[in-house]
């Protein structure tokens, strides 16, 4: 452990685990992996030297590599982040994304000593991997395949003790569904397939207990800096930093934001007697975790009466996980503990469009249960614990979408009916239409199970459109291209197979540039957090950010104006500040600390805090230009990797044209309005070109390709990465 | 009266009043939306009376063997009764000072009313105190019906302007200054179930009058409605400071809840 | 008249601590609190009935546990080893919740059926300390301020003291081989952002027993 090995921030030791052989090898994280800092930095650099981009990413040299950083389990808020760097086997390309995980499983694994974990090989039978400090095994898993990940965490955590931390996937990742995850504590999840991945691998998944410590340089500074974090500079949930009701030491009320505690704003179901969250005032600690309240954020004041208290992270003072025991759902046969902050409790009712009914007429399908309104919290709290038991992901809600989509479209009922006649007639649609949370159950239970036609959403976007012709309107019964027809709700960002994750519906130019540099949905909350904090604009958003950034860095919200250089900065400081985020490792959600909750700081944030804590964990000067300098070096890794990919499995060589590519709706949606009016937030394609063309100068790519050159490659040491790319035809 | 579950170390002095002690147009402003935080806040720990046929807490202890205590003294209290003998008399208008103070720490603003009742040379201590230097924390918000003091260390100025709109029970005024606000500052249009949150606490009928009455004087006729297309919900906007495209653009995100997932 | 005598004692800072001395640990269930003493411990009559609620008399003020608060971001741990043992670690740490946050020996926790239960556990302070008592080298003292600490001259590592405790609530460090134990330096409490552990200093304590 780093305690022993005397390095400061990092645990020292990259563990690699065989499921092939059964040989378990230890390395040690530096001097290598210095440059890529840890978490996606190392994932990224050991699939670049180990992994053939055109690997079958679920075949048996496929590899993933769990990573967490020198700021994970260092004492720093909100760093209970692990990273898992894989290949895509649902995305354009089948190039290489992150999973992320939060819980507590990152500081065990580093507290047990490690920096990262390569997964290689497969094993003939299930087992899970044993992390005792240094002990490492790999143990028969038998016994829980085929359980669903609750029963499994359940099992692994009592077999192996009180202090192991535990995760799995479910039915959906043995099953080799690529809309998989892997879940932990209760309601954390790591996505993007990772499920499938370790399904392939028949690795059940990890049990870690870890006795040793993070050494920090400078302890105390430590402490000092995470106490004036939490005191001065962070809000709530998302960092919102304005309460959304009236109190009394703040300046501004939000009208709808994550900052829901407040006087009267209640844990209803604490055992032992109401919780008041009362006020959170700036500069005092022991009230943040009152703040968010996120069941009332998602569901309104119905939420407290079935909250128990806030869960969350390892290390965060936040608590974006409302912790539930929702007994309508007993009536159900369901369980009533349910947990969840994303996607999978908010978006429930996607599952339950409107149906026809004996008249032909559309009529909703859900109904109140015991609070009028609570229909999207019950079977919020259904879905979500269903989705997380059979371990399916859902690609930041495209499942849903795309379900609700091809229902609502009649996609769906032609493709079953004509692929697999007799099982539209089986698939229980009174539940749907009845509102009965037991339908969403059942959806999740298909997609795990591969059950039908109905289970190819389990592909993900962009191999369901191919299958079902959506991603042509002249191969689907609705006549649209379901990746750029403009609907209400438009999720699909380009024709990658991800969806829009804060792009350009609040975050300009800006948003949809780093939307699209992924291969996978981008989850930057860098601008989503001050454009949604709560603050006003005028008064506070637009000064703090051009005091950093220069003037015109951002627009307010639905009302963008021209692209211009200082907002290719500001996108260009989220872009990489993310990969820092998955390497640091940090919460994506919560840093950086852009805007303040202090008046006395006239609500200016500190974004040399990330830097402040490097230096003070690892007792060398670490500055911010060293944390971009090291962020932009994994990044344009991110850049030539995807390159490579698209070269090898699609035989593309040009980046802008065929992955960069923006969906029509952005140009096209709100036709009653013109680019940049007040009131929309479309943008214009000639503006569009030209924010690319000064983006990819901003990040030193060529302009006709957006693929980095070699010029720009040798300034981050990445020379070998030149060669490949150059090896290939690409530059 | 407290904040109730608010918790600021060293600010609040917890004083338990009965509403009918409040002074005069503040117990009005009390009833009844005050009367609701305090159903919902902390009710267990509001209980007057210890319970039936348990012991006091106090009383126990003191009932039990004495016990050595290894610590070593508390430190004096930092402002020990005889040392403020030696300090100068604090002047009226600085104890007035400290009065509002202690309101605003418990989140209650001081009107001149209240003050003036037992005062006859009101105005003559108001500006003594303005002038002092030892009470440059005290500011004062003008409502059409009185003027109101608070301290800024404890209180935010734009809280004590909500303050005493809610205080002055001019519910039009209310929600048009807030409208107006959140139009200029944001800028957003107000949902009305923004109002319905403390310490407006105004429902839905009680916002269909405050509409209805906004429309019919010339004073509010900035104010109008639009609705957000995703959900129906109803805001409210100020045509002077937004237009209606934009602001119907700006509600129909927000219940959309883009971005917010 | 005698009750007013004795509550006015109460005014003494060193005379209350001394009172709540004599409950440091111990259940308050069976006891009526007043609503102020309530309000300034922030824990609710409910909890104090069903014996949720901890309370131990520190130098600076009492140290309120209430289980309903934990939200489980085990920032006590952190903050007790940052401070204590200038690393960071859930092991050593003096103050434990993580032996109770995943599957506790109590059948509480995440991975469990009562999944909601969770929260730390804290040093009991005893008079007659279990852990001072087995420890074959003397090495588990009281300073001069009356906080019983571990010298770490004598300290062998044996784990004796962690066996005596009742609570297991010592741990030997793996890296130094020397027991750790709570020395009220109050750090989990002061960064604990839910307020499931807070130090009510004794001047609140005070004021909140004149209360009627």
């Amino acid at each position: 452990m780093s305690v022993k090995n005397g390095i400061n921030g990092w645990a020292g030791t990259i563990l690699r685990v065989n499921l092939t052989t059964g040989s378990i090898t230890k390395e040690d994280t530096l001097p290598k992996y210095r440059p890529y800092i840890g978490g996606m930095g190392i994932g990224y650099k050991v699939i670049w030297d180990e992994v053939p981009l055109d690997t079958d990413p679920l075949g048996p040299d496929a590899k993933c590599v769990f990573g967490v950083g020198p700021l994970t389990a260092s004492g720093v808020p909100c760093s209970g982040r692990m990273n898992i760097t894989l290949l895509s086997c649902w995305s354009l390309g089948y190039s290489i994304i992150d999973a992320h995980m939060g819980g507590h499983i990152a500081h065990a694994f580093k507290y047990a000593g490690y920096d990262a974990m390569i997964v290689e090989g497969q094993s003939d039978h299930p087992v899970y991997i044993k992390i005792e400090d240094e002990n490492v095994t790999i143990e028969d898993a038998s016994h829980i395949w085929g359980k669903g990940t609750f029963e499994a965490n359940a099992t692994l955590a009592k077999e192996n003790g009180p202090e192991f931390d535990v995760a799995t996937i479910g039915p959906a990742g043995e099953n080799l569904v690529p809309m998989s995850n892997i879940i932990t504590s209760f309601g954390n999840s790591g996505g993007g397939g990772i499920g499938a991945l370790l399904g392939s691998k028949k690795c059940k998944g990890i049990a870690v207990r870890g006795t040793g410590a993070v050494k920090i340089a400078r302890p105390m500074e430590v402490r000092l800096l995470s106490n004036y974090m939490i005191k001065d500079l962070v809000g709530g949930n998302n960092n919102h930093t304005v309460p959304c009701h009236a109190q009394s030491w703040s300046e501004y009320v939000a009208t709808k934001n994550r900052w829901q505690g407040a006087p009267g704003i209640t844990w209803d179901k604490a055992p032992h007697g109401q919780i008041d969250t009362g006020e959170q005032p700036s500069g005092v600690i022991n009230v943040a975790a009152l703040r968010c309240n996120k069941g009332v954020f998602d569901f309104g004041e119905v939420a407290e009466k079935y909250t128990v208290k806030q869960g969350g992270c390892s290390s965060c003072p936040v608590r974006c996980y409302t912790e539930y025991d929702m007994d309508p759902l007993a009536e159900y046969d369901l369980p009533t503990h349910v947990s969840n902050t994303c996607m999978p409790i908010i978006k429930m009712l996607e599952w339950y469009p409107n149906h026809l009914d004996a008249n032909g007429e559309s009529v909703p399908s859900t109904h109140d249960f015991a609070d009028e309104g609570d229909a999207k919290m019950i079977l919020g709290g259904a879905g979500s614990r269903a989705a997380d038991d059979y371990g399916v992901w859902c690609n930041y809600g495209n499942l849903y979408e795309d379900f609700n989509m091809a229902y609502t479209s009649g996609v769906l009922k032609d493709v079953i009916e004509r692929e697999n006649p007799g099982e539209w007639e089986k698939i229980p649609w009174a539940l749907m239409e009845s509102g009965d949370p037991r339908w969403v159950v059942d959806c999740y239970r298909r997609i795990a199970m591969r059950e039908g036609i109905f289970s190819d959403l389990g592909l993900g976007t962009y191999r369901l459109y191919q299958k079902w012709g959506m991603d042509d309107a002249s191969k689907n019964v609705a006549g649209k291209n379901f990746y750029d027809f403009v609907n209400g709700k438009n999720f699909n960002i380009g024709h990658n197979g991800f969806p829009r994750h804060h792009g350009p519906e609040n975050c300009w130019q800006a948003g949809t540039l780093y939307s699209m540099m992924y291969n996978r949905d981008c989850m930057i909350h860098h601008l989503i957090n001050f454009c949604s904090s709560g603050a006003p604009y005028n008064e506070i958003i637009k000064p703090v950010l051009e005091h950093f950034f220069g003037e015109g860095c951002t627009d307010p919200q639905k009302h963008y104006t021209p692209i211009n250089e200082n907002k290719i900065k500001l996108a260009k400081w989220a872009f990489i500040g993310k990969q820092w985020h998955d390497s640091a490792t940090l919460c994506n959600w919560m840093y950086p600390m852009t805007i303040a909750t202090s008046k006395k700081r006239q609500y200016i944030g500190d974004l040399d805090l990330d830097a402040k804590y490097m230096t003070a964990v690892l007792g060398e000067e670490y500055t911010r230009e060293d944390q971009e300098h090291d962020s932009e070096r994994i990044s344009q890794l991110l850049r030539v990797m995807t390159a490579v990919s698209f070269k090898l499995n699609l035989g593309s060589t040009n980046l802008r044209k065929d992955h960069d590519r923006v969906s029509d709706w952005v140009f096209d949606k709100e036709p009653d309005f013109k680019p940049f009016e007040e009131g929309t937030v479309k943008l214009d394609r000639e503006d569009w070109e030209k924010s690319l063309d000064m983006w990819y100068e901003a990040m030193g790519w060529n302009k006709e390709t957006g693929i980095p050159t070699r010029e720009t490659l040798e300034k981050f040491d990445l020379g070998d990465c030149a060669d490949k790319l150059e090896e290939l035809g690409l530059i | 009266m407290a904040l109730f579950g608010r918790r600021k170390p060293g600010f609040a002095k917890e004083v338990e009043l009965k509403p009918s002690e409040m002074p005069g147009e503040f117990s009005d402003a009390l009833d009844p939306a005050m009367h609701k935080a305090e159903e919902t806040a902390e009710a267990a720990a509001q209980s007057a009376a210890p319970q039936e046929g348990k012991p006091d807490l106090l009383d126990f202890l003191q009932t039990l063997p004495e016990v050595n205590d290894p610590f070593p003294p508390s430190e004096p209290d930092p402002a020990p009764a005889p040392e403020e003998e030696k300090k100068p008399e604090k002047t009226k208008a600085q104890l007035l000072a400290d009065f509002i103070r202690e309101r605003s720490a418990s989140g209650l603003i001081t009107p001149v009313a209240l003050i003036s009742k037992d005062e006859e040379e009101i105005d003559k201590l108001l500006e003594e105190m303005a002038a002092d230097p030892t009470c440059a924390d005290i500011f004062k918000v003008r409502g059409q019906k009185d003027t109101y003091y608070y301290c800024e260390e404890t209180m935010a100025h734009n809280y004590a302007k909500i303050a005493m709109l809610t205080t002055e029970k001019d519910d039009c005024r209310t929600v048009a200054e807030m409208v107006r606000f959140n139009c200029k500052a944001f800028p957003t249009p107000t949902p009305l179930y923004y109002f319905a949150r403390q310490p407006f606490f105004l429902d839905c009928e009680a916002m269909k009058a405050v509409i209805a009455q906004m429309k019919a004087s010339e004073e509010y006729k900035d104010i109008r409605e639009c609705t957000a297309a995703i959900n129906g919900e109803p805001y409210l906007f100020s045509i002077d400071l937004m237009s209606e495209k934009y602001a119907r653009a700006l509600a129909n995100g927000a219940e959309a809840q883009e971005g917010d997932e | 008249m005698s009750e007013v005598q004795d509550r006015k004692k109460f005014l003494d800072k060193d005379y209350t601590r001394r009172q709540f001395l004599k409950i440091s640990g111990k259940s308050l269930a069976g006891l009526a609190i007043s609503s102020s003493l309530l309000n300034v411990l922030c824990v609710s009559e409910k909890s104090i009935a069903e014996d949720k609620v901890r309370v131990w008399a520190f130098p600076q003020g009492l140290l309120v546990v209430d289980m309903d608060r934990c939200v489980g971001c085990q920032r006590c741990e952190i903050n007790c080893t940052l401070t204590n043992d200038g690393c960071c670690s859930s092991y050593i740490s003096r103050v434990k919740v993580t032996r109770n946050l995943y599957s506790s020996r109590n059948g509480q926790g995440l991975y469990t059926e009562d999944n909601w239960t969770y929260f730390p556990d804290t040093c009991r302070q005893c008079e007659d300390p279990a852990c001072g008592n087995a420890c074959p080298m003397q090495a588990i003292y009281a300073d001069e301020n009356g906080i019983r600490r571990v010298d770490t001259d004598k300290c062998v590592g044996c784990g004796a003291c962690v066996q005596a405790c009742p609570w297991h609530m010592p741990t030997v460090n793996p890296v130094t081989h020397k027991s750790s134990k709570c020395i009220m330096c109050g750090a989990c409490a002061e960064g604990c952002p839910s307020g499931a552990l807070s130090i009510v200093p004794w001047d609140r304590i005070v004021s909140a027993s004149q209360a009627v």
